[in-house]
């Protein structure tokens, strides 16, 4: 890549400026950087698609194995260049998982007969083999990431890129999906928020902030750079809190249980305190979250709520109802602008209220959903994963607007990321068993 | 059985059933068809069997009374406006019994057809016309996640207090609904291009063999046509 | 290749109108192989033009939204937003896509929803519903005449549903087709009335909001050097970009 540098066709400002790097084969690279710093507009230009799905303005030079970018389609590099990106739910095609790995073979002209035994071979190297006959509607987020994983690898690309492939999946999960990546014969390129387990399996590190190539250095040079320049990029500790329970109860769940999601948990929560509810993926948190919200009615043991509660779902997308994104946050305050904009700004999204929500970057949504929440001033609030895909710094923030408005209400947080809870929580409550399999 | 013999027995029969001009033969092939559904393991099954019952049903029942033909009345009622004079003849009934009986049959061979055959192998195996069934797997495979998009959004108002009810209610989360399946879309049409989805030359992953019920059935199918098309 | 199964399906579909005309008393397979030879002559129609994933794409999921907005409505018997959807589909996007999408809506609602002999005349009447859209363009800009047209479209489609039946299965008297078209009048009234007010509702908001999306479907791309991208005031969003020439080295 040579002096790589691109605006996208809507916005002005420069979305990657004079980027050069080259990447040899074999090399593990680990691409960071906050949200809108490029990263993900990196990768999608090592495929191709930018420019020619995005289009926009661009300057400079990218190569892929000797074939220039400019000349070439994102179809004709597909074997080249193989992707797996963020959300499988917008990358599965097909309903079966052996045809939706064989489509990437199928367009690449594979001969018919060896396309059964290479879709096989790429599901074994994922360890999901035993999914073949399996329909991709009954998969979880971390099945699915492996069957996507083995749709690029069976490709047999020199250069895999990975954009955020562990934001929907849980600790557990993205561990063995990093695990997957260990011994693979092409170039990896991996972008990612959760910086300490790429750092682990990393040769080298790129830092991006603003579209500008800050790093570009092997792991070691890197981690001193970032302890000197971004400390919250390094992997942290986390520290468990544990402060006893304090402040009259706001939310009292009595041995509730649900339908064999939620067995017999007993659980409250004070005015003022805020409790990270932990677990692993199936354990029945959101199913617990939900109830103490009032979104569903426990089959057995009581749940008690003084006031009101709002609950953040995980996915903002849920958030873009309405074309402004005022309106959006007083579809909660009953019409009131007021209490709206002030909402707003109390996220940082001052400026933004005339915008159509549906503009708004990846970051700017999630900060819109959390003042949809905020500005019902619940008694109560339950916030379902808040960090899924969030850039260290800004979760750092997060934390800080999560203990400064503690407040006055009682606080649950719903999150996989134990950093961020020893950061944000007084307490941890957590689940342990794992009553749905299917879903971990 | 794959799926595409299957189908074109049941299409065999079918046909062969809406050719027919005497009520015996549907009535046969809608016995069997009732039979071969009754199999189906889920309880959908009745509400398909009720639907096929209930449309037959009142075709044998109205058409009489809608036509006025034959002359061997066996029942005569008053004269009404629009439907002229009520009587029932034995050949009104005749036909009546030969219309109700096949549309039993197709109904019920359709039944057969969304109990019983797996669709996406179907569409799966039909080679010849790529786009299409790329379009029908494709939105076969994502309605179940835009109807949990539909309801997450339900619910996300609901998390904030905001009730929606009735037809205006629900009719102003189609937009987002769309909205949100467009910008879905163009994220699958950016992994589908990562994939080489428009290179000219793509291949097809080769169908699963025939075996000896799949030819039986091939053949059945074509037998019981050329008997509709000539006996019946 | 595709031409030609276009050009043969019409074909069958004509010869299928023929005998349809010919031999009343077989009007029901002929009238389901009229249909089925129309829908094949759309796939085979899909299949011409260039292999471009946005628009596949975004067809299906257009298609499937829909179909999710008709299992969403579900409850409510005759209402169902499909009709407003191709509608406006077909107005802001072109005359494939409305054809298409709606068609692929009848098809994959009913997987849901019960298939049967009537799925490939719906299917041909929601494509007919996008084809109107796409050709009534610049008129259905406006709220009322865009609930207009729908609700209109609503009464065309129950319509063409009940003459289907009729001819099909019931004695081809007038009588017949009278008592088939009140049998359903509660359900096509609901239909219509569905259509209107949905379409009151949220037209204006669905077309900006596919007009939206339709611009992002073309791709424009423009080779500059590294010092051309500069001066962001310079650019007015009312320029449009296109591929210029050969990119230079």
């Amino acid at each position: 890549m040579n002096g790589l540098t691109f605006s996208y066709p809507d916005s002005p400002a420069r979305t990657l400026t004079d980027v050069t790097l080259s990447i040899e084969p074999g090399e593990r690279v680990v691409v960071l950087g906050g949200s809108g710093s490029g990263k993900s507009t990196l990768l999608r230009t090592l495929t191709g698609l930018v420019p020619h799905f995005h289009g926009g303005r661009f300057a400079g030079r990218v190569e892929i194995d000797g074939r220039d970018t400019r000349r070439e389609r994102p179809a004709d590099l597909a074997g080249t260049v193989a992707c797996v990106f963020q959300d499988p739910e917008d990358q599965i095609v097909m309903t079966r998982v052996e045809a939706e790995v064989a489509f990437g073979l199928e367009n690449l002209g594979t001969p018919p007969d060896a396309i059964a035994g290479l879709v096989r071979r790429a599901l074994a190297s994922v360890g999901a083999e035993h999914l073949v006959e399996r329909r991709t509607s009954e998969l979880s987020g971390g099945e699915l990431q492996r069957v996507c994983l083995a749709a690029a690898l069976a490709l047999a690309p020199r250069l895999l890129l990975l954009d955020e492939p562990t934001s929907q999946v849980d600790p557990g999960g993205a561990t063995a999906f990093f695990e997957l990546l260990g011994d693979l014969p092409c170039a990896v390129v991996c972008a990612e928020q959760r910086p300490a387990r790429a750092l682990e399996w990393a040769e080298r590190v790129l830092f991006l902030d603003g579209g500008r190539l800050e790093l570009d250095a092997p792991v070691d040079e890197a981690l001193d750079w970032l302890r000197a320049h971004r400390p919250a990029f390094l992997p942290r500790v986390p520290a468990v809190p544990s402060e006893p329970a304090f402040g009259p109860a706001v939310c009292r769940l009595d041995g509730v249980s649900y339908e064999g999601r939620v067995g017999e948990t007993s659980l409250a929560v004070g005015r003022g305190e805020i409790v990270a509810l932990v677990g692993p993926n199936g354990s029945g948190k959101t199913t617990l979250a939900k109830l103490a919200a009032g979104l569903l009615e426990p089959s057995t043991g009581g749940v008690e709520l003084r006031g009101r509660a709002a609950y953040l779902s995980q996915d903002p997308g849920r958030y873009l109802v309405r074309e402004r994104v005022e309106d959006e946050v007083a579809l909660g305050s009953d019409g009131d602008l007021a209490r709206a904009r002030a909402a707003l700004a109390s996220v940082g999204l001052g400026g933004h209220e005339r915008r159509h929500p549906r503009d708004l970057s990846s970051g700017e949504r999630e900060r819109l959903g959390l003042a949809c929440v905020l500005v019902t001033k619940p008694d109560l609030l339950v916030l379902d994963e808040p960090t899924r895909g969030v850039d260290p710094e800004r979760k750092d923030r997060l934390a800080e607007l999560l203990r400064a408005g503690r407040d006055g209400r009682a606080t649950l947080v719903l999150t996989h990321d134990l950093v961020f809870a020893g950061e944000v929580a007084d307490r941890l409550f957590s689940l342990d068993e794992v009553r749905e399999p299917a879903l971990a | 059985m794959s799926p595409a013999p299957a189908a074109a027995l049941l299409a065999a029969l079918g046909a062969a059933a809406l050719l027919a001009d005497r009520s015996a033969p549907p009535a046969a092939i809608a016995l069997v068809l009732l039979v071969v559904c009754l199999r189906a393991k889920t309880p959908r099954r009745w509400v398909y069997l009720a639907g096929a019952l209930l449309m037959s049903g009142s075709v044998l029942v109205l058409s009489p009374f809608l036509q006025s033909a034959g002359s061997h009345v066996l029942w005569s009622g008053p004269i009404v406006p629009v439907l002229g004079s009520l009587d029932v003849t034995r050949e009104e009934l005749a036909m009546a019994a030969l219309q109700a009986s096949r549309l039993a049959a197709l109904s019920l061979a359709f039944t057969a057809y969304a109990l019983l055959l797996d669709h996406d192998r179907l569409v799966q195996a039909a080679g010849f016309a790529r786009r299409s069934t790329l379009a029908v797997a494709l939105a076969t495979r994502l309605l179940p996640t835009l109807e949990r998009d539909a309801v997450g959004m339900l619910e996300a108002l609901r998390g904030r207090g905001v009730a929606l009810s009735g037809v205006r209610g629900r009719a102003t989360l189609v937009s987002p609904l769309l909205a949100g399946s467009l910008e879905r879309g163009l994220n699958l049409a950016e992994a589908m291009e990562a994939r080489g989805y428009g290179r000219p030359g793509a291949t097809r992953l080769p169908k699963a063999r025939h075996n000896a019920w799949d030819a039986a059935a091939l053949v059945a199918a074509v037998v019981v046509l050329v008997v509709g098309v000539l006996w019946l | 290749m595709p031409r030609l199964a276009f050009g043969g399906a019409l074909a069958a579909a004509l010869a299928a109108a023929l005998w349809t005309a010919h031999a009343p008393d077989d009007a029901a397979l002929s009238l389901l192989l009229v249909a089925g030879a129309l829908v094949v002559a759309a796939a085979a129609w899909l299949e011409t033009g260039t292999a471009s994933a946005k628009e596949l794409a975004v067809i299906a999921t257009l298609g499937g939204a829909a179909a999710a907005g008709r299992v969403l409505f579900a409850g409510i018997p005759g209402v169902q937003p499909v009709t407003v959807i191709v509608v406006a589909a077909g107005a802001a996007l072109g005359l494939r896509a409305g054809i298409l999408v709606g068609g692929l809506a009848a098809l994959v609602s009913n997987m849901f929803l019960g298939q049967g002999p009537w799925t490939p005349w719906q299917m041909l009447a929601w494509g007919g519903c996008g084809a109107v859209g796409a050709l009534g363009a610049p008129l259905l800009r406006r709220r009322i005449p865009f609930a207009l047209v729908c609700c209109i479209l609503g009464f065309a489609f129950s319509g063409l549903m009940d003459v289907w039946e009729w001819y099909s299965f019931f004695p081809h008297t007038w009588a017949a087709l009278a008592v088939q078209m009140g049998r359903g009048v509660w359900f096509d009234g609901a239909h219509a009335a569905g259509n209107l007010v949905l379409a009151l509702a949220i037209g204006p908001e669905l077309r900006r909001l596919l007009e939206r999306n339709a611009r992002r479907l073309r791709t424009e791309v423009v080779w500059v050097r590294p010092a051309e991208i500069a001066a962001p005031a310079a650019q007015t969003d009312g320029e449009r970009w296109a591929y210029s020439a050969r990119p230079d080295a």
